[in-house]
Order: C-alpha cells, then sequence, then structure tokens
C-alpha cells in the first residue's frame, strides 16, 4: 500500500481532534494526564496530530505542498505509538496509523531522509543493528550464561533478545533473568548470539519498509533452519514486529512476549512465586506490547488487508469481506497484570491512562534517534503520571521503555526506581 | 401645537394629553427621582402607531418615555430626567393575545398587569412565574423585562427568564420580532404550531438581552412571549425557621443544587410579617414572634400522582433540612403556609405589602451570591445605625435566580412619608448607603434612580464604553429616555 | 509574533497551515466541493490574555486581520486567506470551581469532557453539546451554537454563559457583568441591559469579534457518582457502566404524533435528564463498531421498522424515592400514548451506547461521521413539539430529492433532535449523510444547504437557525425576510471592530464595511 491507497481515509478524516486525548471522554480521569498524542502535545500546533499530519499529507498528495525541513520534522516527530489509532477507531472506520506509516514511507521513497535516521539506517545495514553498534558484539551479553547456541544446536524455543537487549549492557540483567527463567521451567530455549538480526521493527515505522522486509525474511529463515517453533522475546518492539508487523507481509509467526510466556509457565506451576516483594508498584503498558501487537489477519504482501470498499445505502461505506480492525483489544494488557498481582507483597496501582490508552514512553518511531529532547519529555510526561499514583516503582516490559525512563530519570534527577517485569518475577522465585 | 398635531395624526387626538394634572402624574413616581413633567404623554394602541411615535421621536429629537405599568410606581425609571419630554404609555395595549397551555407560554402586550393576566391564564390551567407579591397595577412585560427576580429558581434558566420572545421597536421605527418569532406573522406562524418559545436571536445578536434591564433605553418593548407553569393540582408552603442565615443558605444551597422545591426564597421577620398582616400593630407583633429569619419553600404536584410528588419532594427536602439542623414548618406563629402559598400566587392584596408598616417603603436591591448574604445584610445593620435609622424597620427579601448562581438581595426601608427626618434619612441610605455596598461587592445590575452613577463607576471602563456603543447602534439619536443609565 | 509568544509558537510552514484548512463539518459544502477551506498566512499560538492582546494590538497596528480558534470542529474555526490564525490551545487551564454557587470559569482551549473529569470528583458536571465532548466549553457558550443533549435539564448556549472576558477587537480588554466589577463571575447581565446580547444570538461570534479568553459556564450536579469502574471490556468494545441514579430508556410510538406528544407530556412533569430524538440510524451507530456492523443490522429492514418512532429519554434522581416517582410517571405517560420500551434496550451494549451519547456526548462521531464520513443538516429548527413533529415528516420527505439521486445515504427517516429547558422548545434537525470523498456527494450537501431554506419557507416552519450560522453574505440573503437582523449584527461588528481587523466572514457587510 501507499499513501495514495489512504487517500480516502485522509479526506473522510474531519478533524474530530479525538486522535490528542483519551476517548471516549467517560474514561479520562483527570485535567493533568487527558492527552494521549505525545507529539500534540509537545508542539501544539494542529498538524503535529494524527489529524494533521493526514491533512498534510493530503496536501502533498495532491501538490499543494512540498518537503521542507519543517515538513520533515512534523513527520518524525511521532513516535508511531498508535495511540491516536484507537482513540480514533472508536468512532470511525479510517487507518490514521497506516496513513501515518505510508506518509513515513513516501518520505522515505522520495529521497526525504532524516540525517539522524540515515545513520542509524546506514549502521543497520551495515551491522544489522539499530544502535550502531557493531555486529562481532552481539552476542557479548551471553557471558558465561549457559544456553543453546542455536547457530550450532537446535531447540523448541527461539529467546530473540533484540538490538536494544544485546547492546545495552546496564538491562543486560533483565535478559539473564529471562533466560534463567525459562530453564527453571524447563523450556528447550536457544538464542541465536552475534548471529541474532535485528526484527526490522523500528526500521519500517521510520519509513524504511524495503529493509524491514529484508530482516523479516532473514529472520523467518533463521528460524526454520534452527527448529524453533515458537519465538519468545523480552524486548515489545521485537515483539510486535514479529506478530504484527510481519503478518502484514502473510507471515503469522507463533510467538510470545516473555509475559505471556511467564504467565503461562506459572499457571501450569513450572513456575512458583513464593518471595515477597514489598513494594509500591504501577505498571507502564508498551506501546507495541499492547494495541500495536494485533496481527493482521487477513493480508498479503503490499496489501494489509485484503477487502474492499464498496457502498450500500447510496454512500456508506463497508468492506467486502468485512475488515478485521486492529483496534487495539487484543493486546497483552492481561498477563503481566495477572504476573504482578500474583507476586506476593507487591502492591500494584494502575496509573490513569492504561491498556489500550497509555502514554507512550517517548523511544519509538525513531524519535529517540532523531529527537531525544522529545523522547525525554515524553517519558518525563509518563512519569510524573507514575508519580501521581504514589507507587515507589514503574515496572513495564521493553527495553526502549526501560531505557527511555532512565534515561528521563538521569536527566532530571527524579527519583523512581524502573524494572522491567521480568526483574520483579525473578525477585519472587 | 405643531407637535400636539403631529402626535394626534398618529394616535387620534384622544390619546394625545397635555392636561396639567395628568402629566403632574407623570412628572413623578414614589421614588426620590426629583419631579420633571413630560410635555405630552402617548397612548399608543398597536404595534404601527408605536413605530410611528418612536420615527416621530427619532426625527424630532425628542426624548421619549416608555411606560407601561399603571400607577403607583416606583423606581424613578419613568420620571423624565430631561425635559421636553414625551411620555409614550403603552398602557392602553392590553391584549392578551395568546394563551397557549399546551407550549406553556402566554403572548401578551404591554399594558397587560398581574391583576388582569393571571385570572386569564387560570382559565387555561397556567400560571405566571410570579414575583414576589406584585402590585396588580404592574405591567407584566416590564416586570420581565426589567429582570425582576421571580419565586421559583428552578424555573429560572437565565438572567432574561421568563422571557421567550419579544417584539421591539427601536427609535428609528424598525421593529425586530426576536427568537422563533423572527419569521412570518403570527396567524401564520399559530397555523403551522410554532409558539415563540425559542428565545435566541434572530441570528448573531441577543435582541432581548440588550433590551432587558435597559429602563426603556435601548428599544421599546410591545409585546413579550413568556413562559408561564402548569397551575399546580396540589401545593403547600413550608417555612424553615432559623435565627442565623447561615444554616438556611446552606439547606438552599442544597435544595437549588438538586432542584428541588418551586418557590425558594428567604424573608426575615418584618418582610414575612408585612406580607401576611395588614395592619402596622398585626405586622409588629407578628415580627416580634417570628424568627429572624424564614426559609420558604413551596412544594407542588401536578396532574399525574401529585400526592407522590408532593411525598417524596416532603422527604427529601426534610433531610436536606435536617443535615444542616433545621426544621420545616407548616407554620409559625401568625404566618401560616396555606394562607401564605395562596398570597404568593396573585398579586399583593391592598394595601400594597411594602408600605403597609409605615406608609411607604424604599428598596436597596442588588446582585451577589447566598454565601455573601450574612455579610450585607451586617453591613446594612451598620449603615443603618450610623444613619439613625432602625434596623428592626428593615425587611429582607433574598431571592435565589439562576437555579442558584446568584441572588437578588432586597432591603425594605420602611418609613413614614410624613416624615420629613426619616424621609431624608432614607434617601441618604438609598444613595450614599448604595455606594457603601458597592464599595463592598453588591452588583447592582438594575441601576434604578440614585445607583446608576455608583453602577457605571464600579464597573471598568471598558464595559461602559461597550455600553454606549450598543446604545449608538440601536438609539443613535439618544432619545430613549435619557439620563438613567450611562447614558 | 515571536517576540510575543516565542519562535516555537509561530509556524508559517505550508504543511501546518493546511492542516488547519479543514475543520471537517461542511467545509467541503462551503468551499465547493473541494477538500480544503482557505489558508491561513501563519498560525501562533498564544498562551495567556497578555499574549492574545499584543498580538491583536499588533495587528492592529501592520492592519493584518487574524481569526481566533480553539478546538476547531466546524469551518467557523477557519482563517480567511490573508489572515493570522490564532489557535488557542495553549490556554487550556480550569482556573475556578466555585462548587456552592454552581460555575466554572476557564480558559479556550478546555473541552467538555475534560473539565468533565475535573467536575465529577467534586459531583459536578458540565453540558456537552452534541458536537461531541471534545469542543471547547467556552466556544459552545460564548462563540458558537452549543446545543446539546442534556439541554432539558441543563440548559445549553448562551443560557449558560455566566462571564467572559474579552480581548476586543482593538486590543481593549473587557470582562462584562461582575467580573468586569471585580466580585468574581456569577452574573453577566447589566449594569442595565446585558452586553451578551453583543455577543451572540442564536449564534456567537464564530470568532469575528475578537478573542474570548475566560469564560464563566453555570455547572450541574452530576448524579453520576465516581465508581472504582467507569467502564468494562477493552476499547472500542467497552460498556459505559449506568450510574445507579440513572435510567435509561428509549421509548417507541406508532405515530409521530404520539412521539411527540409524549414528548410534551414528559417535559410538563419536568424530570428529563437527558433527552433526544433517536432515529433508527442513530441507534444503530450507537451499538454498532463499524459500518459493516451497521449495515448488518439495517440490510433485512427491521431494525429500522422496530426503532422508527423512537426517543431517548434518561431520567435520574436526587434519591430512591424521586426516581421511582419520575419512573412511574414516565412509564404511565408513556402508556397514555401508546408507547413501549423494546426490550432490546436491556442489551448493555445499547445501554452504554446511548448513555454515553446523552451524558458525555461521545457518539456524535459514530452518528455524524463514521458511515459515510461526513454529513450535512440545514433542516433543523427550534420551536414547539407539534411544530416539530411535522418538519421531522417533512424533512424526511424533502431529504428523498437527494436520496433518489444517491447522493446521500438512503436511511430514511434521520432526524435527530433534542428538548430545552424540560420542553420549552425543541429542536429537529435533520441529518443527511454524504461522502466528501465522493466529489458529487459533497456537492449535492453544498446544494442541500443552500436549497433547505426554500423547504423551510414552503412549510412555514421558521427560518433555519442556519441563517445566523453562514458566512455573513449569506445572512443578508435570509434578513429581508427576518426584519433584517443582518443590519444590526453588522452595525454590531462595525462599531466593536472599526477596522475590520477581525476576520469578518461571519459578519454581514455593511456599505461602509467593504471597499467594494
Amino acid at each position: 500500500m501507499a499513501l495514495v491507497d489512504y487517500e480516502k481515509d485522509l479526506i473522510r478524516c474531519e478533524k474530530c481532534s479525538h486522535c490528542k486525548y483519551v476517548w471516549p471522554g467517560a474514561l479520562a480521569k483527570s485535567w493533568r494526564f487527558w492527552d494521549i498524542c505525545p507529539s500534540i502535545s509537545r508542539y501544539n500546533f494542529e498538524t503535529y496530530s494524527a489529524a494533521g499530519r493526514m491533512h498534510a499529507g493530503l496536501a502533498l498528495l495532491r501538490g499543494y505542498i512540498d518537503y521542507t525541513d519543517e515538513f520533515l520534522d512534523i513527520i518524525y516527530k511521532c513516535q508511531m505509538c498508535g495511540a491516536c489509532d484507537i482513540t480514533c477507531k472508536v468512532d470511525r472506520d479510517i487507518e490514521p496509523f497506516e496513513s501515518l506509516l505510508e506518509l513515513r514511507a513516501k518520505a522515505v521513497e522520495d529521497g526525504q531522509l532524516l540525517p539522524e535516521h540515515m545513520m542509524v539506517i546506514d549502521g543497520l545495514k551495515n551491522e544489522d543493528n539499530m544502535l550502531q553498534k557493531l555486529k562481532k558484539d552481539r552476542g557479548d551479553w551471553v557471558q558465561d550464561l549457559e544456553v543453546k547456541d542455536l547457530t550450532k544446536e537446535r531447540a523448541e524455543v527461539c529467546f530473540h533478545v533484540g538490538c536494544r537487549y544485546s547492546y545495552d549492557e546496564e538491562l543486560w540483567h533483565t535478559i539473564h533473568a529471562a533466560v534463567e527463567l525459562l530453564k527453571r521451567a524447563g523450556v528447550d530455549v536457544g538464542v541465536f548470539g552475534k548471529e541474532e538480526n535485528c526484527c526490522g521493527g523500528r526500521a519500517y515505522e521510520m519509513g524504511y519498509q524495503g529493509e524491514f522486509v529484508k530482516y523479516m525474511e532473514s529472520n523467518i529463515e533463521a528460524w526454520k533452519t534452527a527448529g524453533a517453533n515458537t519465538v519468545v522475546t523480552a524486548c515489545s518492539d521485537c515483539y510486535a514486529a514479529f506478530k504484527a508487523t510481519y503478518s502484514r507481509y502473510g507471515n503469522h509467526v507463533e510467538v510470545f512476549h516473555i509475559t505471556e510466556y511467564l504467565e503461562k509457565l506459572i499457571k501450569e506451576g513450572k513456575l512458583k512465586l513464593t518471595k515477597k516483594v514489598p513494594m509500591t508498584v504501577t505498571y507502564h503498558d508498551p506501546c507495541h506490547l499492547g494495541r500495536l501487537s494485533e496481527r493482521y489477519l487477513y493480508s498479503s504482501p503490499g496489501k494489509p488487508y485484503i477487502t474492499e470498499e464498496t457502498k450500500v445505502l447510496n454512500q456508506m461505506y463497508i468492506y467486502d469481506p468485512p475488515k478485521q480492525w486492529r483496534r487495539g483489544e487484543d493486546g497483552v494488557y492481561e498477563p503481566p497484570r495477572n504476573i504482578l498481582r500474583d507476586i506476593p507483597g507487591l502492591d500494584f496501582i494502575e496509573m490513569e491512562r492504561i491498556r489500550g490508552l497509555s502514554w507512550c514512553c517517548g523511544s519509538g518511531g525513531g524519535a529517540k534517534e532523531a529527537y531525544p529532547e522529545f523522547a525525554l519529555w515524553t517519558a518525563n510526561e509518563r512519569l510524573d503520571e507514575a508519580d501521581s499514583t504514589g507507587a515507589e516503582a514503574l515496572v513495564t516490559a521493553c527495553p526502549w521503555c526501560v531505557r527511555n525512563f532512565k534515561d528521563a530519570l538521569n536527566d532530571t534527577g527524579r527519583r523512581m526506581e524502573i524494572y522491567d517485569i521480568v526483574d520483579i518475577v525473578q525477585r519472587a522465585i | 401645537m405643531a407637535v400636539q398635531e403631529e402626535l394626534g395624526k398618529i394616535v387620534g387626538s384622544e390619546n394625545v394629553i397635555d392636561d396639567q394634572e395628568v402629566l403632574e402624574e407623570y412628572s413623578k413616581d414614589h421614588s426620590f427621582a426629583p419631579p420633571l413633567k413630560p410635555h405630552y404623554v402617548v397612548r399608543p394602541k398597536d404595534l404601527e402607531e408605536v413605530r410611528e411615535i418612536a420615527k416621530w421621536a427619532d426625527e424630532t429629537l425628542t426624548p421619549l418615555i416608555p411606560v407601561s405599568s399603571a400607577p403607583p410606581r416606583y423606581r424613578g425609571d419613568t420620571v423624565p430626567s430631561v425635559g421636553g419630554s414625551v411620555v409614550i404609555d403603552l398602557g392602553n395595549m392590553k391584549k392578551i393575545i395568546r394563551i397557549d397551555r399546551r407550549n406553556r407560554v402566554a403572548l401578551i402586550e404591554a399594558g397587560v398587569t398581574f391583576s388582569e393576566l393571571i385570572p386569564a391564564l387560570e382559565k387555561e390551567g397556567l400560571r405566571p412565574y410570579m414575583p414576589l407579591l406584585p402590585r396588580g397595577t404592574k405591567s407584566v412585560v416590564a416586570s420581565v423585562l426589567e429582570r425582576e427576580p421571580t419565586l421559583i429558581p428552578r424555573g429560572h434558566w437565565d438572567g432574561m427568564d421568563p422571557m421567550l420572545n419579544a417584539e421591539i421597536v427601536y427609535p428609528s421605527g424598525e421593529m425586530m420580532r426576536t427568537g422563533s418569532a423572527q419569521i412570518d406573522t403570527l396567524e401564520e406562524q399559530w397555523e403551522h404550531k410554532r409558539a415563540q418559545v425559542r428565545p435566541w436571536g434572530p441570528g448573531q445578536v441577543g435582541f432581548s438581552r440588550l433590551v432587558g434591564g435597559a429602563q426603556g433605553t435601548m428599544g421599546i418593548v410591545t409585546w413579550e412571549a413568556i413562559r408561564c407553569r402548569i397551575l399546580p393540582t396540589l401545593q403547600r408552603l413550608y417555612m424553615i425557621p432559623s435565627a442565623d442565615i447561615d444554616p438556611l443558605v446552606n439547606t438552599a444551597y442544597k435544595i437549588l443544587r438538586h432542584r428541588y422545591g418551586d418557590e425558594v426564597f428567604f424573608l426575615n421577620n418584618l418582610a414575612l410579617a408585612a406580607a401576611v398582616e395588614k395592619k402596622p400593630e398585626d405586622i409588629k407583633a407578628l415580627a416580634n414572634e417570628l424568627p429572624e429569619w424564614v426559609l420558604m419553600v413551596g412544594i407542588a404536584g401536578y396532574e399525574l400522582f401529585p400526592e407522590e410528588r408532593m411525598e417524596y419532594q416532603e422527604e427529601d427536602i426534610r433531610d436536606m433540612a435536617a443535615e444542616f439542623a433545621m426544621v420545616m414548618k407548616p407554620a409559625i406563629a401568625g404566618a401560616k403556609g396555606p394562607e401564605i402559598i395562596k398570597l404568593l400566587s396573585k398579586p399583593s392584596e391592598e394595601p400594597y405589602w411594602k408600605n403597609r408598616l409605615k406608609g411607604a417603603c424604599h428598596d436597596i436591591f442588588f446582585i451577589t451570591t447566598l454565601d455573601q448574604v450574612s455579610k450585607y445584610v451586617a453591613i446594612m445593620h451598620e449603615l443603618a445605625e450610623s444613619f439613625q435609622y432602625p434596623t428592626t424597620d428593615i425587611g429582607v427579601y433574598i431571592q435565589p435566580m439562576t437555579q442558584g448562581v446568584y441572588c437578588h438581595c432586597e432591603f425594605n426601608l420602611n418609613c413614614d412619608p410624613g416624615n420629613r427626618f426619616e424621609m431624608n434619612t432614607v434617601k441618604k441610605l438609598l444613595t450614599e448607603g448604595a455606594k457603601v455596598l458597592a464599595d463592598k461587592g453588591a452588583f447592582f445590575s438594575r441601576p434604578y434612580y440614585g445607583w446608576a452613577d455608583i453602577a457605571y463607576n464600579h464597573i471598568s471602563s471598558e464595559n461602559v464604553v461597550l455600553f454606549k456603543k450598543a446604545k449608538a447602534i440601536f438609539d443613535p439619536n439618544g432619545i430613549l429616555n435619557p439620563g438613567k443609565l450611562c447614558f | 509574533m515571536e517576540d510575543i509568544v516565542g519562535p516555537e509558537n509561530v509556524s508559517e510552514e505550508p504543511a501546518t497551515l493546511y492542516s488547519y484548512a479543514n475543520p471537517g463539518w461542511l467545509i467541503g459544502i462551503l468551499s465547493g466541493g473541494e477538500v480544503f477551506g482557505p489558508l491561513p498566512e501563519a498560525v501562533v499560538l498564544p498562551g495567556s490574555t497578555e499574549e492574545v492582546q499584543k498580538l491583536t494590538k499588533m495587528c492592529n497596528r501592520y492592519k493584518v486581520q487574524f481569526h481566533p480558534t480553539t478546538t476547531g470542529w466546524a469551518p467557523f474555526s477557519c482563517a480567511q486567506r490573508g489572515q493570522i490564525l490564532f489557535d488557542l490551545r495553549r490556554m487550556d487551564r480550569i482556573l475556578e470551581i466555585d462548587e456552592k454557587n454552581m460555575y466554572v470559569v476557564v480558559e479556550p482551549y478546555i473541552s467538555s469532557a475534560r473539565l468533565h473529569t475535573e467536575l465529577a470528583r467534586r459531583d459536578l458536571v458540565c453540558p456537552h453539546i452534541a458536537a461531541g465532548s471534545g469542543c471547547s466549553v467556552l466556544a459552545a457558550n460564548a462563540a458558537c451554537i452549543g446545543m446539546g443533549f442534556t439541554a432539558c435539564s441543563m440548559g445549553s448556549g448562551d443560557r449558560n454563559l455566566l462571564g467572559v472576558e474579552w480581548v476586543l477587537p482593538t486590543g481593549d480588554i473587557v470582562r462584562l457583568g461582575t467580573a468586569g466589577a471585580g466580585l468574581g463571575w456569577h452574573c453577566i447581565d447589566g449594569p442595565g441591559p446585558s452586553l451578551k446580547g453583543m455577543m451572540r444570538g442564536i449564534v456567537g461570534s464564530m470568532g469575528g469579534l475578537g478573542t474570548y479568553t475566560k469564560a464563566a459556564i453555570k455547572i450541574y450536579h452530576w448524579l453520576g457518582e465516581e465508581a472504582e469502574e467507569v467502564a468494562e471490556g477493552e476499547l472500542p468494545y467497552h460498556i459505559l457502566k449506568m450510574p445507579p441514579k440513572f435510567r435509561n430508556y428509549v421509548l417507541t410510538f406508532p405515530s409521530y404524533e404520539e412521539m411527540f406528544e409524549c414528548v410534551r407530556q414528559l417535559s410538563e412533569q419536568e424530570m428529563m435528564y437527558a433527552a433526544s430524538r433517536a432515529p433508527a440510524f442513530m441507534v444503530a451507530t450507537a451499538v454498532s463498531h463499524s459500518n459493516n456492523d451497521i449495515w448488518a443490522l439495517w440490510e433485512d429492514g427491521a431494525f429500522q421498522e422496530r426503532f422508527m418512532r423512537a426517543y431517548h429519554v434518561i431520567i435520574a434522581g436526587y434519591s430512591e424515592r424521586e426516581i421511582e416517582y419520575r419512573d412511574k410517571v414516565l412509564k404511565e405517560i408513556l402508556a397514555r400514548n401508546n408507547g413501549v420500551i423494546p426490550e432490546e434496550v436491556e442489551d448493555p451494549s445499547l445501554q452504554s451506547g446511548l448513555y454515553s451519547s446523552a451524558c458525555w456526548s461521545d457518539q456524535t462521531n459514530k452518528y455524524a461521521f463514521r458511515p459515510t464520513g461526513n454529513f450535512t443538516s440545514g433542516y433543523t429548527n427550534l420551536e414547539s413539539a407539534d411544530m416539530c413533529c411535522d418538519e421531522t415528516q417533512a424533512s424526511t420527505e424533502y431529504k428523498r430529492s437527494f436520496v433518489d439521486r444517491g447522493l446521500f445515504l438512503d436511511d430514511g427517516d434521520n432526524a435527530w433532535g433534542n428538548n430545552y429547558e424540560q420542553g420549552t422548545w425543541l429542536h429537529v434537525e435533520h441529518i443527511a449523510y454524504y461522502d466528501p470523498a465522493d466529489r458529487d456527494s459533497t456537492l449535492g450537501a453544498g446544494e442541500n444547504f443552500f436549497a433547505v431554506s426554500k423547504d423551510l419557507r414552503r412549510h412555514k416552519f421558521g427560518a433555519p437557525f442556519y441563517d445566523g450560522v453562514l458566512p455573513g453574505p449569506f445572512q443578508e440573503m435570509g434578513a429581508p425576510l427576518i426584519n433584517n437582523f443582518s443590519k444590526w449584527s453588522g452595525l454590531i461588528k462595525q462599531a466593536l471592530d472599526p477596522n475590520i481587523i477581525v476576520d469578518p466572514a461571519w459578519y454581514p457587510p455593511t456599505e461602509e464595511f467593504y471597499e467594494d
């Protein structure tokens, strides 16, 4: 699909502004935590909302405007968090998220590249990762961990670590803990180590669809070769890539997020949470674990939905066959919560914007790479919300979220503990 | 003489009055406005005559003073402030144009009084939203136009309530019908089931609002469509007594917030006694027996399950009052609910209730909020003492308005018209006292004689500029009742 | 401008300008089928009254026109060519909540839903307008239209406006009423006449008389007590939980006359919390989560037969006693008018959809924009129940000519409407759906918008309230029939804005107004 294929949606967006805030309004709980879109919350001009970008995209398609540096900023000062898509689709049959993806893809196709993104993509092309690190160092995290090497052995489960975890040494304890938990539960698990490749998801969301396809095909091949029927990951970005973005191309991967898998193991009695963890925590829903993780149920390469628009009653447009809308309701919301509720001594308080209406951590869509101040501002908004619950710690389930929250804490000197949920589970074993 | 002839051509010579005795009557009222005779009084009978008079006055730059109530009048707004004026008395325009029970609305001409309207409405199962014991000779149109408070806050949605539509004549002779009456003749409207009920517009102008409270300075209203209430099948009045007004204020806040009750207002002992009794000695005696303050709450049942409505309202209001340790009573001493509720549904019986104690009465009233009322009572008492006026002669009436957002706070200064010293004292209280009250936050939204300068000095100059601009639009030659407001 | 608001709050970027040139509703109609309306020259984001004043004075100095806007749902929010757009988004605070005297003072950008989240903690609520609770409270009450589903119990439009802070076209600042005397925000009327009459009538200035930077709005008691859980289920299938003090009904009738008579009688009892005509298509959208869902309901004709003449009523009460009484009265009146409550009303999805529509006004998009992308109305009026009954039926007949040409959705009677101040007057507004991505359909909507006046005149239903909503020159077309009303609004505009600095598009021209 291309932006022009969404032209009707761009026209049919009538600027109700629901893409900017918690919607329906009855689900908002306070004046302070009302907004849902970091981009317009920060930059205020209408064009920084999904509706604004859609209309700018329409003007671009019609040749009324051309690319400028500011227009590129407008396109890319957005974490592609998908909140706008959820609030819009409560009431509308249009595709804001898809439109924004295609606007980026068009910009890339038209050679309108952000220098910061170019550097990241060059790194990806040369070293197969999104952090501009060396490929040869990707497996360093394994250290002395005893785990199957999937380049040499076969295993039922491939534990995909992801670029962030592979290279962010401060976070290695989490993936060490994840592997230990899986092994403890008797899971036949292996890793690719330095041969692991990027999932391609972040590149996709930055508009580099061609690059993404290469990584998708490579990963699918690698899992087949390794005999891994199941992929487990502790990175929500990777999870969404495998489950959702790969399915846009007709590839349905059997993938679990670590929280889903741990929940399963706990239910099966293979892991027992017995130690008290006396802490008051709140939980941040990663965008890519929640609303962005839904599969495209019927799709084919180049076409996320196999359906055609038709009209009934003169003017009402429907889809034939009926479109399987992705509206975030099948995101992974309960497993992390069930785990937290099962941990002895843990006091779990929800924030206001949760589940499909979660406020983004700030890190996605290339924002952390190109607009670090914006990424940190977004994280601080979320930390304010976490603070307001009275919790001493913020727990989440994605290394990009953890990293951005930690960076925001360092930036402001605020006191709040940040954990991945795996860390908490490990404490409870 | 040419003037008289010209006016005679419009309204007929018999309706152009130059009789000195009649002019003397129009030269003054019961306020302290200095008397000034008009040159003529004209009595038009219909819209066309009103338009022609207005045009004539505009063309000849003659000050025109609109009047619609019959005497006695009290506010000074109908007394000419400049010489050479002509009074246009709409008192002969007495048509009750239409009573529409289905839509709870009545269209009445400017000269229709409360005494005339109330029985006519009753026949159709309706009642007006009543002010407190109005004079029978008071024009209903004028009462509504001047934003006189009405007894039922629940039914007071907006400052202009109960006005829905109006027909207004401007000095240019142009006419405006407001709201949904804006287009087609009335007969055509009725034929197509329109009832003149939507108050807004036309367009982007609130025409009704600009003539409301204006003392006839912004336009002449020839008829109004007013919202009416259904005649209750059953009604009772309860009194909630207290020595201190604050718990009653809290009780009222609760009642108003939940839209309970019909009539909800406060009287002090003297005002209540004067409403009930007619003779001075009886008033004093009753006032001595009554508590300092009474919150009056009326409850009604209508066509459907009236007793059940009364029952739940009574029980719930009783509970609300109990939260503040207040108790509802059907009677207190000589003040009995069943009698009072009947009194409230009609104009004041003679003598006019405010004049019963001493023969005359002058009011100071302004807008404030209920939580400020006790402050103003204290200020008023201090003022009275400083002017050596007996505080026991002050009646107080507090009327919550717009469903309780603000209230009309009124002090009745009883006085003996034959006692010059007392009258001078009251006159000073009315003006100097009003200034003190305004300095302390009283908002004189209806600035009658003696208050206009105070009111406009206490509001920003930018407001005054806007008022003058509005005046310049609708009455560019300034002929309508000059000298009353800030123009 | 950068000196006044900071460089980050000024933009001339074309992409940004285009994002302000498509407010959605009506724009295709008013711009001859084009998607975009007029483009502003620049957009500026003031953050305070002082900044608005400085910008206004700057515009006067340089003789540049401007247009103020807030949530921007409708074309009244657009600037015209050559104008600067003041986007008041940064001014979004709640300044004061007076719980006792029941009013709130707000800045321009705050929406009614956002305001409600704060008010609800104090058992208070503000009226939401039918355009949706994402719309600005200040704009609805002070500057635009402002009518909503709860108007029967909470009034609407300027009847809830108690005070305003106003930066005039000259840059002077005025606060009306008690606020102008520094006494609080409780009364906007006086001294003497009410200057609210200069600001608005049935509609407001649409940004044409300067900028309102604060407004005091009347608020009401909220009977939806705060509960731990407001809703259950995931979006968009969530179910809003009805607060225990509410009763939610759809009433259906064998005839239009019986339906409106029932509403008239209910109005006399002064007991409705929310009320609106619920055309069958509206009910269908309330329980659907996609157009395919709507079609599944609609296709065989049974659904619309069931809800052909339906009226939605919510009653609520302070106490159980009050709720029981009102319930009893409603059922008695319903029976007298041969009405029934269909059993589908018990469906949680329908309960949730209609409750959220009436009490949170959050179904507007589903109803107004989901089916085809946009809607038009115009066959609109506010008057007696009897007239609204006739107009409801006539409007359906009128719409047929557009439906038969394939331009509008074929949904039969889609005459929405609500109820004001316990039925003192009612509202009828016929919804006609068109597809903005279909040029013929859009042009048909434009044709309808101006043709509708003729049919209304034919039936003598009165002037549609859109005679106040259309741009200035079009108002003059209808003015001769309406006592030349536009002359006066033109004079007010001229008096307040002699240099024509603020957008004159929504005000009629007068001889001195335009150069040619």
